[in-house]
């Protein structure tokens, strides 16, 4: 879709990460550089929670950084430099899952199918953690459940949950980042939120060692 | 969709601030109202916040600078695929060029990584030099800008918009050099200067330790000086003079013991800051020659009736350039001579000039001396020929202040790596337009003849000049008085640029 000049205007105006970008476009080799500052944390934990494994995810941020350099000049700024990003982002991850799915490297939880209820792999493998729900949990503790009950989301809900709960991106931003509509967003994240709801109740009840 | 399906989403919309006002409304309705209501969000919140204890990734230098290698790799392969259809020697010129941009990117990038992410003591203690570096590599010695300021202060007045300028990078000076506030002006940096700032620690991490601790001390005598005010105002002033100056005239000044570079920075700061205020538009030019020439040529025709008798002790030569000056340099000369044995020959031609100005340039023209009025006509006599010679050559489609490719390609192989290093990183856009900028200057400085800072080629042997008057001896065969033979700066490491105060 055409970006109208009113448009890459505003952006221009108000986003800091777009002004860097378009001087990443002038070939300002300084300005990538900040901008991979800014994004590397996050995105590598972002690829992390996706995918699973830490070593694949940051060969993923910098398979999302080469496209971002190589894609520089064709850049114009039609959305917030972020939601540009991320939108790189979910399209590498998505490939890599898929990948990983053909090779039958299917990560601990991850599944490409089913948008109700969390993976009952993901019960299983909370109850084999030897984390009860009928006992108190330290924080580590509690940080390993967690993790488990993300990544027993589907990859859509997962990818919805990051984006709105790290990255704070609007149900609107998410849409574009993820190729759905906002209300398709609305219903995903709902369902999300009830299946994280679902899977980490038992264990909150009990609340967490100080 | 089912009633619960619909609750939980109003509920989920809530949490997030995707709701409109009216319908946040109705949902804090609810929320007093309905105690399962109530629970259902509690309960759908407390899973979210649950989710703050997710680990977040921090990646380490290693991950950087491999992503820097893809990048770097990525641009070779850019800059390959384009030079593809250049000749071969452009092809490798511009493939070494490139790849020495990019391998001094990836330095840059780990170095200052170590500084942004994890600033420890001695680089942050080092940030007030680094800040400074460009200026900290002109001199050695602080009794450099002791000299500097009392001789400017001697001839040149600070104007109120210079002021401003030196007020804010004093302030600037201050903050960083204040060991508590220097990680927080670090960290409020804007983007830009950020950028900047990464290519100023390159530039320090390329000295040898030696010169770092010199600069380190050179800060530490301005910072604690009684003086302290009175140096950073030179300091900054002769740096923003500096900046305007072309890499290779930058090169020429360091390389002058300080006593002379003292003096010379002095007369060409006091030079520029006339020449602004004696800058004309091209119809202005236009004007003031119309009125001068008639003037000049009638002392030239007054001089020539005269012969035998004024120009009896002076050399063949500077008589027969004396009857029929020519370029603004003869001209120059001529009216100085004529100045020096009949001061009251002048004021014909100086109450014309004074007439063509505008009224404020006017009265400031009339206050110099007759040498700087002289020299003064001499500057506009080349920024008019300038003009006019480009109005010739536009016959071909060039208008003033144009400058052709070939000129530009030449220039660029003349500038130092560092300056083509700082130009390649911009925009072919904005790379020309910098470059022609300093072309111009160039021009504009050393007049016509500097074009491309080379010798005339060598062209078949004219009997007469271009106005009929006979050709000097070797005229043509040799480059003019004022011109200087390859004052190119030669690479040297840079140890060896830096002056000896």
């Amino acid at each position: 879709m055409a970006i109208s000049d009113s448009t890459a205007q505003r952006y221009t105006a108000q986003d800091p990460d777009v002004r860097l970008m378009l001087q990443v476009r002038d070939d300002n080799a300084g300005a990538f550089e900040e901008l991979m500052h800014r994004y590397q944390n996050r995105l590598v934990s972002l690829m992390t929670h996706l995918v699973g494994k830490r070593d694949m995810a940051e060969d993923l941020a910098q398979d999302v950084f080469l496209r971002i350099y190589r894609a520089r000049k064709r850049y114009i700024p039609g959305s917030k430099f972020s939601t540009w990003m991320y939108t790189i982002a979910n399209n590498v991850a998505s490939n890599a899952l898929r990948g990983l799915a053909r090779r039958k490297e299917v990560n601990l939880v991850g599944r490409e199918s089913g948008e109700q209820g969390a993976d009952p792999l993901a019960a299983k493998a909370l109850a084999a953690s030897g984390l009860m729900p009928t006992r108190q949990l330290d924080k580590a503790e509690l940080s390993e459940v967690v993790k488990v009950a993300v990544s027993a989301l589907n990859e859509r809900q997962r990818m919805a949950v990051l984006l709105n709960k790290f990255e704070h991106l609007s149900y609107e931003e998410i849409a574009e980042v993820m190729e759905q509509s906002p209300s398709a967003i609305k219903s995903l994240l709902s369902r999300a939120r009830a299946n994280l709801r679902e899977m980490l109740e038992p264990y909150l009840e009990q609340g967490v060692k100080v | 969709m089912n009633d619960q399906t619909q609750q939980l989403e109003r509920i989920v919309a809530y949490l997030d601030g995707e709701l409109s006002a009216e319908e946040s409304a109705q949902v804090e309705q609810q929320l007093a109202a309905d105690e399962a209501f109530r629970q259902e969000l509690q309960g759908a919140e407390r899973a979210w916040s649950a989710l703050d204890e997710l680990p977040m990734a921090q990646v380490g230098d290693d991950f950087s600078r491999t992503t820097m290698e893809l990048v770097v790799s990525a641009a070779h392969q850019d800059v390959q695929a384009r030079s593809i259809a250049l000749p071969v020697q452009q092809r490798r010129r511009r493939t070494t060029t490139a790849l020495f941009a990019t391998m001094a990117l990836l330095l840059g990038a780990l170095a200052f990584r170590v500084l942004w992410n994890n600033p420890n003591r001695r680089l942050l203690a080092d940030l007030p030099v680094i800040q400074n570096v460009d200026i900290y590599s002109q001199f050695h010695s602080v009794d450099f800008l002791r000299q500097l300021h009392r001789l400017l202060n001697e001839h040149l007045e600070t104007s109120s918009s210079d002021a401003s300028f030196l007020q804010a990078k004093s302030k600037e000076f201050r903050l960083v050099s204040a060991d508590e506030g220097r990680e927080d002006w670090l960290a409020m940096l804007p983007d830009d200067e950020k950028i900047v700032l990464r290519a100023k620690l390159n530039c320090f991490r390329d000295l040898s330790s030696q010169r770092q601790a010199e600069m380190r001390r050179v800060h530490q005598q301005i910072d604690s000086a009684d003086d302290r005010e009175q140096l950073l105002e030179t300091m900054f002033r002769y740096q923003q003079w500096l900046s305007e100056l072309a890499p290779s005239k930058q090169y020429e000044l360091r390389d002058l013991a300080a006593a002379e570079r003292v003096r010379r920075v002095t007369k060409e700061m006091i030079d520029a800051a006339s020449a602004q205020e004696f800058a004309l538009t091209s119809e202005q030019l236009e004007a003031l020659f119309r009125q001068v020439r008639p003037h000049i040529e009638q002392l030239v025709r007054q001089t020539r009736s005269a012969d035998g008798q004024e120009f009896s002790e002076l050399s063949r030569q500077q008589r027969r350039e004396l009857r029929s000056p020519s370029t603004p340099e003869q001209v120059r000369r001529f009216l100085q001579y004529v100045v020096r044995e009949s001061p009251e020959k002048l004021k014909a031609f100086s109450d014309a000039i004074v007439e063509a100005l505008p009224d404020e340039m006017g009265q400031a023209f009339q206050k110099l001396s007759p040498r700087q009025k002289v020299d003064r006509l001499r500057d506009w006599a080349w920024q008019f020929r300038l003009q006019t010679d480009s109005r010739h050559r536009s016959g071909k489609g060039r208008r003033p202040g144009e400058v052709s490719e070939q000129e530009l390609a030449d220039f660029f192989v003349e500038l130092d790596s560092a300056e083509k290093e700082r130009l390649l990183a911009l925009s072919r856009d904005k790379m020309k337009q910098q470059l022609t900028r300093m072309l111009l200057g160039k021009m504009r400085q050393r007049g016509p003849y500097a074009r491309g800072d080379r010798p005339l080629p060598p062209g078949p042997p004219r009997p007469e000049g271009r106005h009929g008057r006979p050709r000097f001896e070797g005229e043509r065969d040799r480059p003019p008085r004022n011109f200087q033979h390859d004052r190119r700066p030669r690479r040297r490491s840079p140890e060896e640029s830096v002056p000896r105060d």
